[in-house]
């Protein structure tokens, strides 16, 4: 009789355990792992400071980046952005009537999943619904006076801790496990991964420049970068970073770039938004 | 034995060279449709290479001057490289696990 019981709670665990296993995946767990094995790491460097990158990373390059800021690049974008940002539409409206807040202090809540239509929507595409709605032209997502709207829209949000949501829908963990593939998934023909620079390469140098660690990297965007030359948002780095590995890049409004923000900025969960920020 | 040795690979090459078929037009021609056709199948799945692009625009072009041989070359170095995009995305579909932080 004892037997028969023990066999059947064993049972019983057989059947549990892959239960139990898959209440510890998930994007909560993920989240857990991601900043734990940063954190682990890289020791030395406190929390917060991940939003800032190579600079957390390699104390001649934080020197100079502490000069550039007293007078910083991306201001223009800040000043031009908060322009076209009040502006009205011709049909009298603003931006921010489209926005929670009116606007402020919602960047690190973006992408935002909308249960109505199904899909991710990135604060750029946000805009570009905003305009949509007002009888407006689409801007480019990548830069330009998109990055200067965000730019503006990220200063009012500086320090506001990332809380990106992933609500209970099958369709946002699958959107969000795609961008998760997408980040881990090698390409292009050197066949890298955005992981094999910003997990595995983490803080390496590649000639000059120093790998940004994946957590936080998501968080100074739009950027100024000295390579560009102007500011640019984060699907413009995605581009770049395509190319960088010889693989053709997806369509700037594309549900790749969509997942793959909501991905990474689930990831900065907690860490403070550092937008816009500045990169060599 | 040396002279022979060289008059052996001398004759090796020149027999690979006659076995090899001469590019023309219609092979080059061939070699192009091939190659448009398995890179627009990696254009599709979204895993196109800018090599691909790069070697295909050329080998096109190289067409177009008439140089059939380059452009039957580069157009067969295209298709390799768009069905290798396409194995790598394949392969991924399961290996992008093992990068996963844990």
């Amino acid at each position: 009789m004892k037997i028969k019981r023990y066999m059947v709670a064993g049972l019983a665990f057989c059947i549990a355990l892959p239960a139990l296993a898959a209440t510890h995946s998930g994007p909560a767990a993920d989240l857990n792992a991601f900043q734990g094995y940063f954190y682990k790491r890289f020791p030395k460097v406190p929390h917060d400071d991940f939003v800032n990158g190579p600079y957390a990373m390699d104390a001649s390059m934080r020197a100079q980046w502490t000069d550039i800021m007293q007078f910083p690049p991306f201001q223009f974008s800040i000043d031009n952005g908060k322009t076209l940002f009040a502006a009205a539409f011709p049909d009298g409206h603003h931006y921010a009537d489209c926005f929670a807040n009116g606007g402020v202090g919602i960047t690190g809540t973006y992408p935002q999943f909308d249960r109505k239509s199904g899909k991710v929507i990135t604060l750029e595409a946000a805009i570009n619904q905003c305009r949509a709605d007002h009888g407006q032209p689409a801007l480019d997502m990548s830069s330009g006076p998109m990055a200067d709207i965000e730019s503006y829209m990220a200063s009012t949000s500086d320090g506001k801790p990332f809380a990106v949501k992933i609500p209970n829908d099958p369709r946002a963990l699958a959107d969000y496990n795609a961008g998760k593939e997408y980040f881990y998934s090698r390409r292009g023909q050197l066949n890298f991964s955005c992981a094999s620079c910003h997990v595995q390469g983490a803080g390496d140098h590649l000639r000059s420049d120093v790998l940004a660690p994946a957590l936080g990297m998501t968080a100074s965007f739009p950027l100024y970068r000295s390579a560009w030359g102007s500011s640019g948002t984060i699907i413009r780095r995605f581009i770049e970073c395509n190319t960088q590995v010889r693989a053709v890049p997806a369509k700037p409004d594309s549900a790749v770039y969509a997942n793959l923000e909501y991905f990474l900025n689930y990831m900065n969960n907690g860490l403070p938004v550092a937008g816009p920020g500045e990169r060599p | 034995m040396k002279i022979r040795l060289s008059l052996a690979m001398l004759f090796t090459c020149a027999g690979l060279a006659a076995a090899a078929p001469a590019a023309d037009q219609s092979s080059a021609s061939a070699a192009l449709k091939g190659a448009d056709a398995t890179a627009a199948q990696a254009a599709a799945a979204g895993v196109q290479w800018t090599s691909t692009v790069a070697l295909l625009k050329a080998a096109h072009t190289a067409d177009g001057a008439g140089d059939f041989a380059a452009a039957q070359t580069q157009a067969q170095k295209a298709q390799a490289m768009a069905k290798l995009s396409m194995q790598e995305a394949h392969e991924q579909k399961s290996l992008w696990r093992a990068q996963v932080i844990q």
